[in-house]
């Protein structure tokens, strides 16, 4: 770049520059600010600014938002609706524990339904707001949240039965071409945030056994279990980089790099 | 129906804005026809998220152009329409046109000599325009 080109960027412009790069990538910073500076030299500085803020404002929302729905989801909407669901199933009066039966099949659908529903309670509010309505990766979600909420009824038929459900649709997804990379960005933020959290876990309880003798869940941050905040945290800082890497199309991968 | 493939009415503005620019469409032109053609000034922040949108969709595609000074040193990112992006934009019109088919909407007696403000186009920009 020419001496006289490099020298026209303040420090002023530099610093806002690197803030619009927080909410969206290096390049596309550059090129938004070289807009707004060029349109500039005949609206004024005042409608630089107004225009940055507001730019700032267009293309940073959802992420704050999506981490706040994702805490609202766990901290407040999970507990409710688990809650409500063995409310009118009756099961908070008539507890049937499994009813004893402990095949193969209720064993790994329940690690089927509980994994995908722990997960989701975070990562499904967080893609909706992050990525949109109209976006694979949120109608995939969305589906397979459904489809295992109901294994809260902690009935043996029903969590079997979702638990298939879930393993059908995930197989579905990975066989088709237009669902796979979806799938597996869903897969692989489930596997990290679980490594991610069991470390923690043992980590601390290596610290620190007597605190998790009688209680295996003793940590708590922000009023949340500690694998709540652990996987929002996860969620945040692999999902956008891990969308980047896996969903946008390649020309768009080019042009950013 | 593919749900990324389908076009908001922003969308289909910018995309039709690009193909009408070609080669010259970059930000500041594309904010600069959009006012010409449909009398409103869209918002800055509204283009760049409708385009990164679109971008990831694999609609449009960038291409680097120089650094210029009156940028700031910083290079002109011009807008081009992938094939995907044509047919999207041709599907969403298609479905417009047999939807105007024999309303006489767009009569020249009845738009005069003004600048076009067709109501469709008003439908669904919330908070696209300035």
């Amino acid at each position: 770049m020419p001496e006289s080109i490099s020298s026209a960027r303040t420090s002023s412009s530099a610093i806002s520059e690197w803030l619009l790069a927080r909410v969206t990538d290096p390049t596309r910073a550059a090129t938004i600010l070289g807009d707004l500076t060029e349109m500039a030299a005949t609206r004024g500085r005042l409608w630089f600014w107004t225009a940055y803020l507001r730019t700032l404002i267009s293309l940073g929302w959802r992420t704050p938002v999506a981490v706040l729905a994702a805490v609202v989801s766990v901290k407040y909407l999970c507990r409710r609706a688990v809650h409500l669901l063995l409310y009118v199933t009756g099961f908070i009066h008539s507890p049937i524990v499994f009813a004893g039966r402990y095949s193969h099949l209720a064993v790994f659908s329940w690690i089927v339904s509980g994994s995908v529903t722990s997960f989701l309670w975070i990562v499904f509010p967080y893609v909706t707001f992050r990525f949109g309505l109209r976006n694979r990766l949120t109608y995939l979600a969305g589906t397979l949240f459904l489809l295992a909420l109901p294994m809260y009824t902690l009935r043996p038929q029903i969590y079997q039965l979702t638990g298939l459900a879930c393993t059908l649709v995930m197989v579905a997804a990975l066989a088709s071409a237009l669902w796979r990379r979806q799938m597996i960005f869903l897969l692989a933020c489930c596997a990290i945030n679980k490594l991610v959290y069991f470390a923690c876990y043992y980590a601390a309880v290596a610290h620190s056994p007597a605190a998790f003798r009688d209680n295996p869940f003793p940590l708590s941050l922000f009023g949340m279990r500690i694998d709540d905040p652990v996987g929002i945290a996860v969620t945040v800082m692999i999902g956008p980089p891990l969308y980047r890497w896996l969903l946008q199309p390649r020309s768009a991968k080019v042009a950013h790099a | 129906m593919n749900p990324e493939r389908t076009l908001g009415e922003f969308e289909q503005i910018v995309l039709l804005a690009v193909l009408r620019l070609g080669d010259a469409a970059y930000g500041v032109t594309i904010l600069e026809e959009i006012a010409a053609k449909t009398g409103r000034s869209p918002a800055p922040g509204a283009l760049y998220t409708t385009l990164h949108r679109m971008e990831d969709k694999g609609l449009v595609t960038f291409r680097d152009g120089s650094p210029t000074p009156e940028r700031g040193g910083r290079a002109k990112r011009f807008v081009q329409v992938t094939r995907e992006g044509r047919n999207a934009l041709a599907s969403a019109q298609s479905a417009y046109q047999s939807l105007l088919q024999g309303l006489d909407l767009l009569d020249a007696k009845l738009l005069g000599n003004r600048v076009p403000h067709v109501s469709i186009l008003r439908l669904g920009f919330g908070g696209a325009y300035a």
